[in-house]
């Protein structure tokens, strides 16, 4: 066996690391002699059938790569539900800062969505919005697994269920936000007080329903389809909650803010909004620590 | 087997049939059910190193096929080999699979004969 060949063999096994660990504990070594074992074989008769069985094995191990991570997903990693309990201080801080990122980054999209619609074509453009506005959800999800002191692989898990449920919010609040662009079109015949009105009230119906489906996302990834139920009305108050309290909270911060600094940050009213909307869904998903009970006072036996 | 399960399973890829029948020989190691495969099939089917080993993994996991101990005789690089059999459900699907190969074709002849007279 040559040289070229062990090389080879080494980066193939190398690229072999990209699979499961479950699978490369299994099958790696096992893999990386027969491939070896076709090269020797291959290199007896000519050069060009060793590149061509190097071809064939990099045409084949991407498709071969993600059925196995995909059969992982299946199994169980996806679907399973896990006992998740919050402590409920730590969940409203997590899930509110989470959140608040999340909005923040989805305002700082928001201010360059005209730069990016000059750049990209319509349908990219609907990607990357769709993409960003899973982010609060998904960061949740992530704090939350963090307070819950979930497995590594449960991250994907969360992540995956909660971006779904970002997507689907995304796709579902699209009517509405349609109407909204339609009504804010013909703002000029609309006084300042019914313009404001009917922005918060768009705001409210699109974000309830993005609530709704954000929650039944993290619900499934935490607790199935029971948590799921549980998770999406939980996810509607919240973001009804978060939206009503916090704008008219923002409103006073951003006044103020204005008044000393001249600046109206629309970032404030987001982030206050997102903190709002976040701590109020790790307040209702957490527990209150129970108080120790001495079993021997219970039992009254001192 | 319950006949919903049997739906489930039934038709099998090419991939796992010519797995299962080339270890309906004998015990063989990964290497030599991949040469197998390319002889039974005339070169048609060459399998590629991962989808041998994504394939095996399910057959393992579906108890189709066991593991049975290592090649006596080492590899090039003096490892043992670990050598793959097929289990009593492995042939039992294999029976399945052929008796529905056997109804297809017995189908195809009749419709083709019925048209050439």
């Amino acid at each position: 066996m040559t040289a070229s060949i062990q090389g080879v063999s080494k980066i193939y096994g190398m690229l072999l690391r990209l699979f499961p660990r479950d699978f490369q504990n299994e099958f790696k070594q096992e893999m990386v002699d027969v491939f070896t074992a076709n090269l020797a074989e291959a290199e007896k008769t000519s050069t060009t059938l060793v590149v061509r069985a190097c071809f064939f094995e990099l045409c084949d191990l991407p498709v071969n790569l993600l059925v196995e991570h995909l059969s992982v997903l299946r199994k169980g990693n996806i679907m399973e539900t896990f006992s998740y309990e919050f402590s409920r201080s730590r969940a409203v801080l997590m899930a509110a800062l989470g959140m608040m990122v999340g909005w923040v980054l989805i305002n700082v999209e928001g201010q360059y969505i005209h730069t990016l619609a000059q750049i990209l074509p319509y349908w990219a453009l609907d990607l990357v919005q769709t993409i960003v506005f899973t982010v609060p959800v998904v960061l949740c999800g992530m704090m939350l697994g963090i307070v819950a002191g979930v497995g590594r692989r449960a991250f994907l898990r969360i992540g995956l269920w909660a971006a779904a449920g970002g997507v689907l919010g995304h796709l579902v609040t699209f009517p509405i936000r349609m109407v909204n662009t339609a009504i804010l079109a013909r703002a000029a015949t609309y006084s300042q007080w019914e313009y404001e009105l009917v922005g918060l009230l768009t705001l409210l119906a699109v974000l309830c329903t993005y609530g709704f489906f954000n929650g039944a996302g993290l619900g499934f990834a935490f607790g199935g389809w029971k948590g799921c139920k549980k998770f999406a009305l939980i996810g509607l108050i919240a973001n009804a909650v978060g939206i009503l309290a916090g704008y008219f909270i923002a409103s006073s911060v951003s006044s103020r803010v204005y008044l000393y600094l001249g600046l109206q940050p629309s970032y404030i009213t987001w982030s206050i909004m997102g903190a709002l909307a976040g701590g109020v869904l790790g307040w209702f998903l957490g527990k209150e620590k129970q108080p120790k009970v001495d079993p021997v006072m219970q039992t009254g036996n001192v | 087997m319950e006949p919903s399960k049997l739906k489930d399973i039934s038709p099998l890829s090419e991939t796992t049939l010519y797995i299962l029948v080339s270890l309906a020989y004998g015990p063989l190691h990964g290497y030599a059910i991949a040469k197998e495969v390319q002889a039974l099939s005339k070169n048609r089917v060459i399998l590629s190193v991962s989808t041998l080993y994504t394939t095996l993994k399910r057959l393992l996991e579906d108890g189709w096929i066991e593991r049975v101990g290592e090649d006596p005789e080492p590899d090039e690089a003096g490892r043992p080999r670990k050598v793959y059999r097929l289990t009593e459900r492995g042939e039992f699907i294999i029976g399945v699979e052929k008796k529905r190969l056997q109804a297809l074709l017995a189908l195809v002849r009749t419709r083709t004969v019925r048209e050439e007279k």
